[in-house]
């Protein structure tokens, strides 16, 4: 009952997001998420589909849509990469490094565990993939999210809904999947059970912030500061000479 | 558990980092533009600090108190040692305080240029750990030791304030030939 519950909601508020987002005209600057968003939202009922009319074949087809939806939330690493970082050209270049770097090591990794791991059966194989799927997202995510903190990046209203509300999500999944593997543990049974909480939560923060436009951040390039840099080159320039011609006679016997 | 633990904590660190990032949206201090105001000041801050550097490194040099043990009585030694250890650990905190802000005013700046090159960032970054990490062991070690023990140590954390105050500089120059334009590469 209670799971049912959980499952209309989402599906509910899946579609209500998808609505604002429409109707806010936030799909022109958010493509990429309501794309995301509808995947979700289509796999969210084809299982819903199957578990009540065909329950036999429920668990090869959620591993199939999981697989699914851990490559569709790429979209939303994209898109956060891509809005968050348009104004700040230096920082995208280093992100745009760091990620690569990242992502080239963690799918090789991925692909070496995988490999050792050897083929069971179809079900099997898909779950190592899209938990691994999940890891490398959850390292990309915190390396965006440490730039976003460590320059200042500002995001603005909506940019910050979906960024919260998808780290949300994809952190608390990540511990999930790491527990999966010792399956009986406490922890296990607990994380388990908040995992659909914690979608709903992240659902919740979408579609609050979501719900009308808000006003972008401010480029820096329109900051006072840009445009008095020479002002202040020069008088930074001047100190420095005074300073060191003060030092030089200071250190002459 | 041991190969959970990585797994575990790189779920921990999304969620911490989740929580900073609404932290700073409510308080919105962190995001503020940098004005010309602290732009000046920072500059001022570059000034005062290698002048300052040099008078307390001559403040906490040995020949002081030796010439104070030499010549005067026990109680003026005490008092001498006091004031030091008292002046000692007012500038290191006000160093502290400077170096911090002058960071979070190049981050931010860097944040919104064509900066930052990666190596020197991973160069600052590695070199402000450690000016705080050993600043602050200084800071105990003076408040358990006195001043004039910790000279050597704090030679090391002047050259590690002084390194990233050079960076600063650069940073300052820099901004002179910036040219913002959102949305547009070089």
């Amino acid at each position: 009952m209670g799971a049912n519950f959980i499952w209309w909601s989402a599906i509910a508020i899946e579609a209500v997001v998808l609505l604002r987002v429409a109707h806010t005209k936030l799909l022109k600057k958010y493509p990429l998420f309501f794309c995301y968003l509808t995947c979700i939202l289509a796999t969210e009922i084809v299982r819903l589909y199957v578990h009540s009319l065909t329950p036999i074949y429920y668990a090869p087809v959620y591993w199939c849509t999981e697989l699914l939806d851990a490559v569709a939330s790429y979209a939303i690493i994209v898109e956060i990469f891509r809005t968050a970082l348009r104004n700040n050209p230096g920082v995208a270049r280093l992100a745009r490094n760091m990620l690569l770097t990242i992502f080239v090591i963690a799918v090789s990794y991925a692909a070496t565990d995988l490999s050792a791991g050897g083929f069971i059966s179809l079900p099997r194989a898909t779950a190592d993939l899209g938990r691994d799927l999940r890891y490398v997202e959850g390292m990309l995510l915190l390396t965006m999210m440490w730039l976003f903190v460590r320059y200042r990046i500002r995001l603005g209203r909506s940019l910050t809904g979906i960024t919260v509300g998808y780290a949300l999500w994809v952190g608390v999944n990540v511990m999930d999947m790491a527990f999966l593997s010792s399956a009986g543990h406490e922890a296990s049974m607990f994380i388990r059970q908040l995992l659909p909480v914690t979608y709903l939560l992240a659902l919740a923060i979408w579609c609050v912030t979501l719900w009308s436009a808000a006003p972008e951040p401010m480029p820096v390039a329109t900051n006072e500061i840009e445009n008095r840099y020479a002002i202040v080159a020069v008088r930074t320039r001047a100190i420095f000479a005074s300073t060191s011609d003060r030092l030089i006679r200071v250190i002459k016997p | 558990m041991t190969s959970l633990l990585p797994i575990l904590l790189l779920g921990f660190l999304i969620l911490i980092f989740c929580v900073r990032i609404i932290r700073r949206s409510v308080r919105n201090d962190e995001l503020r533009a940098v004005t010309t105001d602290e732009y000046f000041r920072a500059a001022e801050a570059l000034d005062s600090w290698m002048t300052e550097s040099q008078a307390i490194t001559r403040i906490l040099s040995s020949a002081d108190l030796e010439f104070i043990k030499a010549s005067a009585s026990p109680e003026i030694q005490r008092i001498f040692e006091r004031e030091r250890k008292k002046l000692a650990l007012k500038w290191l905190r006000h160093v502290q305080k400077q170096i911090a802000s002058l960071m979070d005013l190049h981050l931010r700046l860097a944040g919104g240029t064509f900066d930052p090159a990666p190596r020197v960032e991973l160069e600052l970054g590695v070199k402000y750990a450690a000016f705080r990490l050993v600043s602050n062991m200084v800071l105990s070690m003076i408040w358990l030791r006195g001043p004039f023990k910790a000279t050597r140590i704090m030679g090391y954390t002047v050259r590690k304030a002084g390194y990233i105050c050079d960076v600063f500089k650069i940073r300052l120059e820099a901004a002179k030939r910036v040219d913002v334009y959102p949305g547009q590469d070089h």
